[in-house]
């Protein structure tokens, strides 16, 4: 009882407000689920790529290479019919691996030189398999069998609601416990609207369920099956597969490994000289972001089944760059909210090329190439406008933002 | 081939080779010496350099032309490229890392964007660009005595102007120290952006003579990146005889492996930077 | 006062360097053709004030006056232009580059006098004259040190400012260099402005001493009036003057 108690913490309303909105999205818009599961990922990565920068203070412009591992071995793992749920940790456990091997070097060389190092890595290891191989190398997967059943859509339904139902208890002792009045119905009324809306998605998701279940025993055909259960199911994971990334990396981040991390980021002589062993603790945070990296790659295979070497690209690692960026680095909330903006930003701009095609006399090739571009100006101009520098904006930002959001809200003086 | 033709055909090319990774790397080291900003983008510039110049080749078919207006457009770039993006994060190590990386990233796809599928530079009539010639029955095309004739000349240039002229001077006293340059009185803003200019007019010359030879290929940018910022690594971030050295050491590296074990190329070019990271990380030259 | 005109006058400057507040309100006046000292122990703000004036370090608040022209946080070069010849105290010369590059580098007066200046400076120094080919890194400490005082020769200038000209060498040398700087302000008619931790030496030479301690000038005074003031400068030197 005092664990399920537990649970139900004012401060998490939120946080279960948001996850359970996240699975009523692709109900509201079906359209959203292609493009917001493989945001997930990004943010996923971006997240798995702050471990690195923003706790440990390692620049890597590799980070390619744990993803494109994971994405491979999960390709080729699910190929071989080992069941997805296996492969994913397993994924996960070798990227770390591979990226503790690339963090050896990283003691004895420096900055500029590592983010150099890193960046050879990657490229070295892309051209290295494109060459070798005789053909495009590819690896596709076909449909995935976890994503085709129907416990997923059981799954689904049975977290949404869960979900809810913690928000709902949650709200209610957030409420109860805030002691000023104005705040207190301020707070009520944001959580009454925010629970009304997921009513209403609950509604929808129910009753449109309920009609497809009575469909399938009533003998639709497995295409139009697939149709509606396929992407549900991998945006399922994408998405569960983001939170239990942010829940384990904010683990992470205040346990005594991640304290140690920062400490040895603010001034590493210091720490050593206190006894703490530089070395394995900075080993330490590239396992732990090859292995979020990996889970990144791994459920990246769900969204993209087709593998290829551009899985080891440096956009790859940039994307997951921008998405800290812009989120923020050393906040947690921040890479994930920044991959996602990343992600989405750069399917609303591929879904304008085929206005741009008609427009200009792009190939539908170059044209694909337009949102990275876009991107990456964005990208630059947001380095630009620091003014405290990338560190010290978004620290000071962060903060702020969210003490002006507590203090809306009422969290402030309580 | 027989083994004493093959090894002759490599030398040439490896030297050929050299010249030009001595080309794209020395306007790294120049910059970096500078300004303590290791510019990213620099390899950028080596293949947009390149893809300018086949373009304004099959526009003009004039190969000198063509030379010189890839040449201006590089310092231009380099202009611009110093006083809008280097400089708002001057003084901001992991900024301007950031920032040069995405510019880079930005001008592979802008490459990638414009020139899909790269570009082939054609035959033309001119003996030096397009001719052969034999040496100990082996065809050896001339324009490979032209680059290292360039490669060479370059370097001497280059010493004469650190060693004869106040430019020269000023260069090697802002790379020592920037503020007590300051302090002698030297404009160090203005040698900040002649300095970006120089490397940047570097790199895009550097490419644009290499396309003959390789072509505007769609590996090209990456490739002369990567070997590009061995160099710095290799003979010395802030190294300007350094940079002649290793460019010829990982030409001649790069060449072989490509000639005996194409697949390996990338790889031993990496290995050779790691071993110089680990066993001397100031460079072979580097002080 | 009985500075006659004033060259440079520093009101109330605040300078912070990585969050620490060093000068906390520095204030002082150098009169034109005269050598003023600023004295003070290790440590109280002597040569912040003097990058601060010279323009690499930002005040946040206050003001420097060049010839009664602000020239306040202006960058380092242009201040040089206008008058002004810095030595600093640690890295003063180019070790990378040949005396002779370093005096040609210092140097920003019209070509054709060059050569005399040069032959000016060997006179003073004929030590680096015979060194002129080799690198000043190779030179000894002292011998930098007389490189760095020639390169503020060279410069063209009418206010020379140096950050400690004793210390690294002799004391006898360091009288002799100091009676020739002296000279030399008197014959062209230059302002000095330096900045001492070694009292003795400085006391031969100087028409006016400012006193400056954690971050402030204490006292100021003309040299006649140093042994009166005796037990002032004890208490913030130290020491006996």
């Amino acid at each position: 009882m005092e664990k399920l108690r537990g649970l139900v913490l004012p401060h998490r309303a939120l946080g279960y407000l948001v996850m359970a909105a996240i699975l009523a999205a692709p109900w509201v818009d079906r359209s959203l689920a292609a493009g917001l599961a493989l945001s997930y990922v990004w943010a996923s990565l971006a997240l798995s790529y702050n471990i690195l920068l923003g706790f440990a203070g390692v620049a890597s412009f590799g980070h390619a290479v744990p993803f494109g591992v994971a994405a491979f071995l999960t390709a080729y793992m699910l190929k071989a019919g080992v069941p997805y749920l296996v492969v994913i940790p397993v994924a996960g456990i070798v990227a770390g691996a591979i990226y503790t091997v690339m963090g050896l070097p990283a003691y004895r060389v420096r900055g500029i030189y590592y983010a150099i190092l890193t960046l050879a890595i990657a490229e070295a290891l892309r051209s290295t398999i494109e060459s070798t191989a005789r053909t495009t190398v590819a690896l596709t997967v076909g449909s995935i069998a976890e994503l085709e059943s129907l416990a997923g859509l059981y799954i689904y339904l049975a977290l949404f609601l869960l979900l809810v139902a913690l928000a709902l208890a949650s709200a209610a002792q957030d409420v109860k416990s805030t002691r000023r009045k104005r705040a207190r119905f301020l707070k009520a009324v944001v959580y009454a609207v925010f629970l009304a809306g997921l009513a209403a998605a609950g509604y929808r998701m129910l009753f449109s369920s309920a009609e497809f279940l009575a469909g399938v025993s009533a003998g639709m055909p497995r295409v139009r099956v697939m149709r509606f259960l396929y992407p549900l199911n991998a945006y399922l994971l994408s998405a569960v597969a983001l939170a239990a990334c942010y829940i384990a990396i904010k683990r992470l981040a205040e346990s005594p490994l991640g304290t140690t991390l920062v400490a040895i980021r603010e001034n590493p002589v210091r720490a050593s000289v206190l006894g703490y062993n530089v070395f394995a603790h900075q080993l330490a945070a590239f396992f732990a972001s090859g292995f979020f990296g990996g889970i990144a790659g791994s459920v990246y295979v769900a969204s993209i089944p087709t593998v290829m070497t551009d899985v080891f690209g440096s956009d790859k690692t940039f994307l997951a760059l921008t998405g800290a960026i812009i989120g923020g680095l050393g906040t947690l909330v921040g890479p994930a909210v920044g991959g996602i903006v990343a992600g989405v930003l750069r399917d609303y701009l591929s879904s304008l090329t085929p206005a741009l095609l008609s427009v200009s006399g792009l190939t539908p090739q170059q044209a694909q190439l337009i949102p990275s571009f876009v991107l990456g100006v964005i990208y630059i101009a947001v380095v630009l406008a620091m003014p405290y520098g990338v560190w010290g904006t978004w620290l000071l930002r962060g903060w702020k933002l969210k003490r002006k959001l507590e203090n809306l809200l009422g969290f402030g003086a309580s | 081939m027989p083994l004493l033709e093959l090894l002759l055909s490599a030398i040439v090319d490896a030297l050929a080779y050299s010249s030009m990774i001595y080309m794209a790397a020395l306007g790294l080291v120049i910059i970096f010496g500078l300004m303590d900003v290791f510019n990213l983008s620099h390899g950028a510039f080596f293949g947009l350099g390149a893809y300018i110049f086949v373009t304004v080749f099959y526009a003009t078919n004039n190969f000198l032309l063509s030379i010189l207006v890839t040449a201006l457009i590089g310092a231009a770039v380099g202009l611009a490229t110093e006083r809008l993006i280097i400089r708002p994060v001057y003084g901001q190590p992991l900024a301007q890392l950031l920032v040069t990386m995405g510019l880079m990233t930005l001008l592979f796809t802008l490459i990638q964007l414009v020139w899909p599928t790269g570009l082939w530079f054609p035959e033309t009539e001119s003996f030096i660009v397009s001719g052969y010639v034999e040496i100990a029955s082996v065809r050896v095309r001339v324009y490979k005595f032209f680059l290292m004739v360039v490669g060479f000349t370059l370097f001497a240039l280059m010493s004469i102007t650190l060693s004869k002229t106040m430019f020269g001077v000023k260069l090697r006293a802002g790379t020592e120290s920037r503020e007590l340059a300051r302090v002698f009185g030297v404009n160090i803003d203005r040698l900040f952006s002649l300095g970006f200019m120089l490397g940047s007019l570097l790199a895009f010359l550097g490419g644009a003579l290499v396309a003959p030879l390789t072509h505007a290929t769609v590996e090209l940018p990456v490739h002369f990146s990567l070997l590009a910022f061995a160099i710095p690594v290799v003979g010395g971030m802030k190294s300007y005889t350094g940079a002649f050295y290793a460019s010829l050491l990982v030409g001649f590296v790069d060449r072989f492996v490509a000639y005996f074990a194409p697949w390996l190329t990338f790889a031993v070019d990496l290995f050779v930077m790691i071993a110089v990271l680990l066993l001397k990380p100031e460079g072979l030259f580097g002080r | 006062m009985s500075l006659g005109r004033v060259i440079l006058s520093v009101r109330d400057l605040h300078t912070y360097i990585a969050g620490f507040y060093i000068l906390q309100g520095v204030s002082f006046e150098a009169g034109e053709k005269s050598i003023t000292a600023i004295l003070g122990r290790n440590g109280v703000g002597k040569t912040t004030t003097l990058k601060t004036i010279m323009g690499i370090y930002k005040p946040v608040k206050g003001e420097v006056r060049f010839k009664d022209e602000n020239v306040t946080a202006l960058p380092t070069d242009r201040i040089v232009s206008k008058g002004v010849s810095f030595v600093p105290a640690e890295k003063s010369i180019f070790g990378t580059l040949t005396v002779l590059e370093n005096l040609k580098l210092a140097y920003n007066g019209p070509k054709d006098k060059f050569a005399d200046r040069l032959e000016t400076v060997y006179s003073m120094f004929p030590e680096l004259k015979r060194f002129s080919s080799n690198r000043a890194g190779e030179l000894s400490g002292g011998q930098q040190k007389m490189l760095a005082v020639a390169c503020g020769i060279m410069r063209e200038h009418e206010l020379l400012i140096l950050d400690e000209p004793s210390e690294g060498l002799s004391p006898l040398y360091v009288k002799t260099l100091l009676k020739e700087l002296k000279g030399l302000s008197e014959s062209y008619g230059k302002s000095i402005l330096l900045v001492e931790q070694n009292f003795a030496l400085a006391k031969e030479v100087i028409d006016y001493v400012y006193l400056m301690d954690k971050g402030v000038v204490v006292a100021g005074f003309p040299a006649e009036k140093i042994p009166e003031k005796d037990e002032l400068i004890r208490r913030v030197l130290g020491v006996k003057l």
